[in-house]
């Protein structure tokens, strides 16, 4: 059966393989159309980067070739490519608002094909008498039909912050970690979490990257976004996310530039990045790396409940945490070609990361862990093919990778820890974190192909297709774990497979003049899996299952003035079953091969306006109805099984903006509610209560400071305090009628004696970013939870609380 | 990884909470055989209740506080209920109750008692496993797997301290993989304290996998500590089963300490209730219930002896071997005459749910014997009163949802 699945696999992508190369073949079998691949080899053609004097790259900018009608506007990424140039006297305009127009003279004599990387200087006098009107890709992101907060860490990127800090001060998210530097983070994003949302790095789904790329580890100066997807997801993310999705972008360079931060931080905490990029101006090759290395002993004091060892009981102490030391490094190194007539770009990739990890608490912070740790590593080749061919019309990605994530599970201390590290053998366990121990070593393979295709049928509809293959598989060993009964065979031995297929097919469209937009995508979803697991009494059961399943997404935005706009959205959602799920674990978490997938129901609102002055306001509303939610439940007196048991009925409002106080003064912030309850419980008392675990009011205020010529010349100052507040929440679901009273529940205590409660939280953060020689340098300070509160995470997982960070950058960059 | 090896710790937990409840009755208000601290005054009515249907995958639960005796359709939820983190059975004794987890679910011996109407916690140990026994105000028992498998701790419900060990080292059998005393069974009368003995695998950790065809108690005197003898029963593999508030055994009327053996790891092939008499510290040889001869396939969770009869609970059909009708809706009340073992059915009730977690699916308050029964398609969760010789008739219903976990009268 294994050797089917295999096969499958196999076909698959050796059927997205065809479906690159037959693309690829259709852009070369089109002989009439103008400016195809062939002809441009017999024609004049240049194509190039504009930049700003800053080293951003510039979308939208317009590039003409003097004395013809011959013009193009860059794209998201500044790029632009013109052909059929007449090359006598050739002279490129190119012009931006709030840049010097700069002139740039063509020269054939030795080539049919240009490239350029042309910088715009900026008009300083032009930025002051004049009201800016051109947008960012954050803002052109903004303003999509379906809603998408991207948050830059442009404007952050000098500061020590980490993403999850960034990510929990947008409107609508909530990022929960089990501690520290490294520690797992989950995002709550419109009562959703979990599984029910993906992860993305520059659109391809992330799992191959395992915990190497986590939003924790990632340096904010490694990237230029995180896109974060709240209500239907567009087709070129194809994943069966339930309830939105995170896409980090990668910065891109298409110049020479290096990157170099390093931040040294509270509790032993060291954190570095680096990133470079080499490309010749005369050749299109290119390589580059980006790199980061995490190192963090995580010893922040907590308060725990303190075992007297010889009266047994118990007493609360300050203790620091003596065994949650986090390492990791992840390197990329890749290079390629670029701006061909064949190629936008060929890229390849190889990636290593390894992460050592001790671990110091379950699930709660009862009982320390001494001794436990976790490692990881793989080595991941990447490539991907862009494309821009038919003059424009049609864009080509595909990605590939296959690796194994090899992971080391090492629980073997006979005994227990204490708070204060000392340790006690006991003749009762093998292991700490489980009783029988382990020494798990497991790999697990994957393989991605995603291929995108976006063809614009004219100017106003772009037709978009998109399929991603995973195929996943474990295999592993544990000379601790469970064996078969019947052969001793180690139970994780048997391979385990996963395959799953998702494609969209969609169309954008433009009406009036582009003022109402809208996105219809269909989407299609199969996967197949089998293992094999042992039963209670050590037997080996073989499981075979697979499904498939239809999903629809459409969004619509229309322009009410050239500052505002509306936009609703909505979809069917689903989420497969993953392999857990369906086969359980072969131990006690019993197979359902029944299980269905979980599908929701998303409708989203929202208004946003933008003043002419830079203010911003914006506001979003959203309705969801999800069924089938898979729960792991007790199934009997030995097991548990996931079944679908919940339904989640509400809606969420969020509102966001940003004021100008004064011409070096900003200020803002946004509060988020969420009325996420829970329907069909079979417990009349349950009924219509809140989701266990999840914050249902939180907000954040901000004020930045800016200043420039303080002690020299070019010398700039940032000074910032961010605020942070969350309602207090409740582990286990309250009974609606006894819910806090007033508006929204927000004032007030339960009804009834709710002792499990992760109280409210006020974090106040206060740094500064000082660049004392203008741009390239940059110093800068932060204090984290400035007043020392408790900061909670998931079931009261103590966060860190004050700490101080400093961070030092340097960029540089071709000019 | 981490995640799996955290769930499976908590499902171990689970389970060793759910099972080990059913392995303990001494500390029962009308068991026990010490009379409880401040019996003067006038006893409240503790009834823990979850907030869903078993697998509902509502997580967590209430301790509900009655002044009186609940009549009719009533609610556990009140304003000045105790919602806890874990609701799988519980015991009490004398104005005492005790949960195997605390508020918050950490697992251990959590002590509460009633001021002022509100439950209040009275002292922790954690670790402490589902087995505990309660003798007196100052003296009791519970295994610690951390401390040894081998050792039973003393502790003192009072100030709720650990007072010391009896090291049971001596009885190590070597080749057995698992060996473990006290987990499943605790039990105590005459000034003797009773504890059983398991072989078993790493890998089932003594929940199954036994390797031996006899159950064997270890015998040791209470005054003392030390270790008298040991005792066995030959044809039987475990008694009890201690991972939830139901201790699996109680103190009949007759003065005689009647065990479980559920055969849970068996396939409900064996299940036996067997007895030690009043004034011996052997088993009774004599007698034996079988729960087979009445039904095939079925087990012993629950019971309750007094007036020349055994009360308990059997399946209107086989249990499947993998559990899966277990927790179906298949069960009811009979008596069995202790001198003839023949059974009558208690007639008045609905079928019910197995005893499961549950201390106090057969409760006696005040002289009368009270029925818990659990059918979601009757909406019936209450208690049922025994009226007549073999009927029943219903004396209070819970309409929140969840399932009754144990109801007991503190004195």
């Amino acid at each position: 059966m294994d050797q089917s699945v295999v096969k499958m696999s196999v076909f698959r992508a050796f059927v997205s393989t065809c479906l690159f190369l037959s693309s690829y073949a259709f852009v070369l079998a089109f002989p009439n159309v103008k400016d195809s691949v062939s002809d441009s080899l017999q024609t004049f053609s240049c194509s190039g980067v504009v930049y700003g004097d800053d080293g951003v790259t510039l979308p939208g900018a317009v590039v003409k070739v003097s004395q013809s009608d011959l013009s193009t506007v860059c794209d998201k990424n500044g790029y632009f490519s013109l052909s059929n140039i007449d090359p006598k006297d050739a002279v490129l305009i190119i012009s931006f608002l709030g840049y010097k127009e700069k002139i740039q003279p063509l020269s054939f004599a030795e080539t049919r094909h240009v490239q350029l990387e042309i910088v715009l200087d900026s008009d300083n006098h032009l930025l002051e008498q004049i009201e800016v009107s051109a947008r960012s890709i954050e803002r052109e992101l903004a303003e999509q039909p379906i809603l998408i907060q991207a948050v830059s860490t442009r404007e952050v990127r000098e500061q020590p912050s980490s993403l999850v800090d960034l990510l929990n001060r947008s409107a609508g998210i909530r990022i929960r970690q089990t501690g520290a530097v490294g520690a797992r983070s989950n995002v709550l994003m419109n009562g959703f979490q979990n599984r029910s949302v993906r992860y993305f790095k520059d659109e391809i789904p992330m799992d191959y990257l395992g915990g190497g790329f986590d939003l924790s580890l990632l340096p904010i100066n490694m990237i230029e976004r995180v896109e974060v997807y709240k209500g239907a997801l567009p087709g070129k993310l194809g994943a069966d996310a339930l309830g939105g999705a995170l896409n980090f972008v990668s910065r891109e360079a298409y110049r020479k530039e290096l990157d170099v931060s390093y931040e040294i931080g509270s509790f032993q905490t060291h954190r570095a990045a680096l990133s470079g990029f080499f490309k010749n101006d005369t050749s299109p090759y290119f390589v580059g790396l980006d790199a980061f290395y995490n190192n963090a002993a995580n010893n922040y004091p907590v308060e725990v409940r303190i075992t007297d060892q010889e009266t047994g009981t118990q007493y609360d102490d300050e203790v620091k945490l003596f065994h949650n030391r986090f390492r990791n490094f992840y390197t990329e190194v890749y290079g390629g070609i670029a701006n061909r007539s064949w190629t936008k770009e060929l890229r390849i990739g190889l990636t290593v990361f390894q992460i050592d990890r001790q671990i110091n608490y379950g699930a709660s912070m009862h009982q320390a862990i001494g001794a436990a740790t976790n490692r990881q590593h793989s080595v991941i080749p990447t490539l991907r093919y862009r494309h821009t061919a038919l003059n424009g019309r049609l864009d080509i990605d595909h990605f590939m990778v296959a690796n194994t994530i090899h992971v080391q599970q090492l629980d073997t201390a006979r005994g227990q820890y204490n708070w204060y590290g000392e340790f006690f053998p006991s003749d009762s366990r093998l292991g700490e974190l489980n009783v029988r121990g382990s020494m798990a070593n497991l790999d697990y393979s994957y393989r991605t192909s995603r291929t995108y295709l976006g063809y614009a049928l004219s100017e106003q509809h772009r037709l978009e297709f998109n399929t991603v293959f995973s195929g996943f598989s474990r295999v592993g060993r544990d000379p601790m774990g469970p064996v078969f009964s019947d052969t001793r065979e180690d139970v994780l031995s048997t391979k385990g497979v996963y395959n799953k297929t998702a494609v969209s097919l969609g169309v954008t469209s433009n009406f009036i003049e582009g003022k109402l937009s809208n996105q219809l995508t269909v989407k299609y979803y199969n996967y197949k899996a089998n293992a094999t697991d042992a039963d209670y009494q050590g037997r080996a059961v073989h499981h075979d299952q697979q499904g498939q399943d239809w999903g629809i997404a459409e969004a619509l935005k229309l322009t009410l003035s050239d500052q505002s706009f509306v936009r609703i959205s909505g979809e069917v959602a689903l989420r497969m079953p993953e392999q857990d799920e369906l086969f359980g674990d072969g131990d006690r978490k019993l197979p359902n091969l029944s299980l269905k997938p979980e599908r929701s129901l998303n409708l989203n609102a929202g208004y946003r306006l933008n003043s002419r002055k830079g203010h911003f306001f914006e506001f979003n509303t959203f309705y969801r109805l999800t069924e089938d939610l898979i729960l792991l439940v007790p199934h009997n007196l030995l097991f548990s099984q996931s079944k679908n048991m919940e339904e989640v009925r509400g809606f969420g409002i969020e509102a966001d903006g940003s004021v100008m106080l004064s011409s070096w003064l900003r200020g803002g912030g946004n509060f988020t509610v969420q009325e996420l309850r829970h329907y069909n419980t079979n417990a009349p008392s349950m009924e219509k209560s809140r989701l266990r675990n999840t914050p249902y009011f939180f907000s954040n205020l901000f004020l930045q400071g800016d200043f420039q010529n303080l002690l020299g010349k070019e010398d700039k100052l940032q000074v910032y305090w961010y605020f942070q507040f969350v309602r207090q929440y409740y582990l286990d679901a309250v009974p609606r009628n006894m819910e806090p009273q007033g508006f929204l529940g927000l004032w007030g205590e339960a009804q009834l004696d709710v002792r499990n409660i992760i109280p409210d939280q006020s974090i106040h953060t206060l740094g500064f970013t000082y660049h004392p020689f203008g741009r390239d340098f940059s110093l800068g300070m932060q204090v984290r939870n400035l007043l020392d509160k408790p900061a909670f995470d998931q079931f009261r997982i103590q966060n860190a609380g004050r700490s101080y960070h400093l961070k030092v950058l340097y960029h540089l960059s071709k000019k | 990884m981490k995640t799996n090896i955290k769930m499976s710790k908590s499902i171990i937990k689970y389970v060793v909470a759910c099972c080990c409840l059913f392995a303990w009755t001494a500390c029962d208000s009308d068991n026990d055989p010490a009379p409880g601290p401040g019996q003067e005054e006038n006893g409240h009515y503790i009834m823990m209740t979850s907030a869903g249907p078993f697998n509902s995958g509502l997580q967590g639960g209430y301790f509900g506080v009655f002044e009186e005796l609940p009549s009719g359709n009533v609610t556990n939820i009140k304003t000045n209920s105790l919602q806890i983190a874990s609701a799988f059975g519980f015991r009490s004794y004398g104005k005492w109750f005790f949960n195997q987890f605390n508020t918050a679910g950490e697992a251990g011996l959590q002590k509460y008692l009633v001021e002022n109407g509100r439950v209040e916690e009275a002292g922790f140990i954690p670790n402490a496993q589902p087995s505990y026994l309660i003798v007196d105000d100052t003296h009791g028992f519970y295994p610690d797997p951390e401390r040894g498998l081998l050792k039973i701790q003393t502790f003192n419900p009072t100030s709720m301290q650990r007072t010391g060990e009896i090291d049971l080292t001596s009885l190590k059998v070597d080749g057995v993989e698992y060996q473990v005393i006290g987990k499943h069974t605790l039990a105590a009368k005459e000034g003797k304290l009773f504890a059983g003995i398991t072989y078993s695998t790493t890998a089932l950790q003594g929940y199954g996998g036994d390797v031996v065809d006899y159950v064997e108690f270890a015998v040791i005197d209470i005054a003392s500590g030390q270790l008298e003898k040991t005792i066995k029963y030959d044809g039987l593999k475990s008694i009890g089963w201690g991972s939830s508030g139901n201790k699996m055994w109680t103190l009949g009327d007759d003065g005689a300490l009647y065990f479980y053996a559920t055969d849970l790891g068996n396939g409900f092939q064996n299940s036996s209730i067997i007895r030690i008499k009043q004034g011996e510290t052997d088993f009774d040889r004599e007698w034996e219930i079988k729960a087979g001869d009445y039904m095939e396939r079925s087990t012993f969770a629950t019971a309750l002896v007094k007036g020349g009869k055994l009360y308990t609970q059997f399946s209107s059909e086989p249990l499947a071997a993998d559990f899966s009708n277990l927790q179906a809706q298949i069960w009811d009340y009979y008596a069995i005459d202790l001198a003839t073992k023949q059974r009558t059915k208690i007639e008045g009730m609905p079928k019910t749910f197995y005893a499961w977690g549950s201390n106090d699916a057969i409760i006696e308050l005040d002289g009368k014997i009270y029925f818990w029964v659990s059918h979601s398609g009757d909406n019936v969760e209450g208690y049922y009163e025994l009226t007549g010789e073999y009927t029943a008739t219903r004396t209070f219903n819970v309409t929140d949802g969840g399932q009754i976990w144990g109801f007991v009268k503190l004195k």
